[in-house]
């Protein structure tokens, strides 16, 4: 069985409410999400509550979920989008330094100070992100942190996939401009 | 010929997200567009290496099982899981029969026509996997639909719930756990409580059926979702309280007998004719006679209570102010908000794009929170048992 297929069925199931299937979607796309909510609030806490909460939503909206020649991703992407968009709007967010709360919350098995620089790094990363353009972001950030494919954005973000290349190409460039002035 | 940086970018970006090439492959690969593409190359490649981070597992496992426990009541709530029992009709609400009048009147008439050849009251003690069990079913299902007002409805679905309580006993041998007749009690109640609008009179007839089926219904609180716990929750720990009022009750009776011995005999009478208003079991009280209460456990008799009632009723009417906390959960009667929203506006893409989406799933997981903070109490089920109820059919 083939992946899409495999996903095709996954989703046929969950849409009955079947919590097996639901718990192997939960587990195929938790961290992806989770990882574009994080680098999109820049807040661990706020991230995981967001990635739940599109899980939940999906729930709730997946009996309506047709297939539209779009994957299934980027159904998930374009709710924690959605979500992400009114996380900011209700002004409830405060800005956390990254790199002290993963020192609190994060073992990543590695020293101290290596541990250190590569979370300095993330966030440098972090800031550098937040100076692009909402789409900017949106593109670079599924396609590097959540390993989406170009279908996939294109779908999410419902551009075309020549658009998302350029966006892409546009991100890139200006990311590393900023990078390089640090 | 010298391609599009963007194509080329986008394809070295494709094979370094998928782990296929290093910089250095890429950028070889691509030798006339080398001075464009390596500042960009970097950036993607220190973009991806930092990129990803893990969430916090235990967190991460925690909304996982609040997903399933979610998905679990979302299937319960939308009537999948009572798939699995065959015997109760699978047909949606927006297509029940029951919406439409002429079908209502002939399935009620057809009901009385079974009534005269006696298979209903064959069915009547029928269990799960008989032939004539839906029957039974169907039976409930009519006496509920022509039942009219909400409170005899709310009498009913407690009838049935302890009726799936006798049906789960008389099972245990062969099946101690049958999730979907568990379900189907919790289901009942919920409907009860959703129907007769968490009243004074569905607390009194909670406490007469957790009394009852006190240790069965802790059984079944192990083994139902976790949403569909409350109404269980509730029914016990109304059943504890009226133990403990119950309890005190007497002391301070016994207390008065020993100061004014001679007028026990007097009390005594007092005494027993309060008692039979209750539903207490008959191993409770020795020496009294078994009441009749809403719904008797070993006769078909649902005359319910008369008269000596009447007291308990009084006693309960000081009591009343003191009321339960609502909770989330819906029966088939009232329908989450979830549901409805779900089934409305979305269509695929269009999943999370409103505030109203946003909405639904803070509904989902509010059920959760609360279902897994609420405390129950009730002090007014003591003394309210079994009024009303004999209006059940």
């Amino acid at each position: 069985m083939d992946k899409l297929a495999d996903i095709k069925e996954l989703v046929e199931r969950a849409k009955n409410y079947d919590a097996e299937a639901f718990g192997r979607i939960y587990d195929l796309y938790f961290d992806k999400i989770f990882n574009y909510a994080y680098y999109k609030v820049g807040n661990r806490h706020e991230a995981e509550d967001i990635a739940e909460q599109v899980f939940l939503k999906a729930l709730e909206k997946i009996s309506g979920f047709e297939w539209r020649g779009a994957p299934f991703s980027s159904w998930l992407f374009r709710i924690a989008s959605n979500l992400v968009i009114d996380y900011y709007r209700a002004g409830k967010y405060e800005m956390v330094d990254i790199a002290c709360e993963e020192h609190s919350l994060y073992d990543g098995g590695c020293g101290p100070e290596e541990f250190a620089i590569r979370e300095h790094d993330r966030a440098s990363l972090v800031s550098a992100i937040k100076t692009l353009t909402e789409e900017q972001q949106q593109v670079i950030i599924m396609r590097f942190i959540s390993g989406m494919s170009n279908e996939e954005v294109a779908k999410a973000i419902s551009k075309n996939v020549g658009a998302v290349k350029a966006l892409q190409h546009r991100a890139i460039s200006a990311l590393g401009k900023t990078l390089g002035r640090e | 010929m010298k391609r599009d940086i963007i194509d080329v970018l986008d394809e070295c970006a494709e094979a370094i997200i998928n782990n296929e090439k290093t910089l250095e492959e890429c950028l070889d690969a691509y030798k006339e567009e080398r001075s464009a593409l390596e500042p960009l190359l970097v950036s993607a490649l220190r973009l991806r290496e930092a990129a990803t981070i893990e969430p916090n597992f235990e967190r991460k496992r925690a909304a996982r099982e609040r997903l399933l426990a979610a998905v679990e009541h979302k299937a319960w709530e939308t009537g999948v899981e009572r798939q699995n029992m065959p015997q109760i009709s699978k047909r949606s609400p927006k297509t029940s029969i029951w919406s439409r009048p002429f079908a209502k009147l002939g399935i009620v008439t057809l009901v009385f026509a079974m009534l005269s050849s006696g298979t209903i009251v064959m069915a009547k003690g029928s269990l799960p996997g008989t032939p004539l069990y839906p029957v039974k079913l169907a039976v409930e299902k009519a006496r509920v639909g022509v039942a009219g007002s909400d409170e005899k409805k709310a009498a009913l679905y407690l009838d049935f719930a302890s009726e799936r309580v006798d049906e789960l006993e008389a099972l245990e041998k062969d099946n101690k756990n049958n999730p979907a007749l568990m379900r189907a009690v919790a289901k009942n109640i919920e409907a009860a409580r959703t129907a007769s609008g968490d009243s004074a009179k569905f607390k009194s007839s909670m406490d007469d059926l957790a009394k009852k089926n006190r240790v069965v219904l802790e059984a079944v609180l192990k083994k139902v979702p976790e949403t569909a716990k409350p109404a269980i929750e509730r029914a016990l720990s109304n059943n504890e309280e009226v133990d403990a009022d119950d309890s005190g009750k007497h002391d301070v009776k016994s207390g008065n007998d020993e100061k004014d011995s001679g007028d026990g005999e007097k009390r005594d009478k007092e005494s027993n004719k309060r008692d039979k208003g209750r539903a207490t079991p008959k191993s409770e009280q020795p020496g009294t006679k078994k009441p009749k209460n809403f719904k008797g456990s070993t006769s078909d008799n649902d005359d319910g209570v008369s008269g000596s009632v009447q007291d308990g009723s009084k006693e309960s009417s000081q009591n009343i102010g003191k009321t339960t906390t609502g909770t989330t959960i819906h029966g088939k009667n009232a329908p989450a908000s979830g549901e409805s929203s779900g089934s409305g506006d979305n269509n695929g893409y269009t999943g999370g794009d409103s505030d109203d989406d946003r909405d639904g799933a803070r509904t989902q997981s509010d059920i959760l929170d609360s279902s897994s903070k609420r405390k129950y109490s009730c002090s007014s089920c003591k003394s309210m048992r079994s009024t009303g109820i004999d209006d059940k059919e």
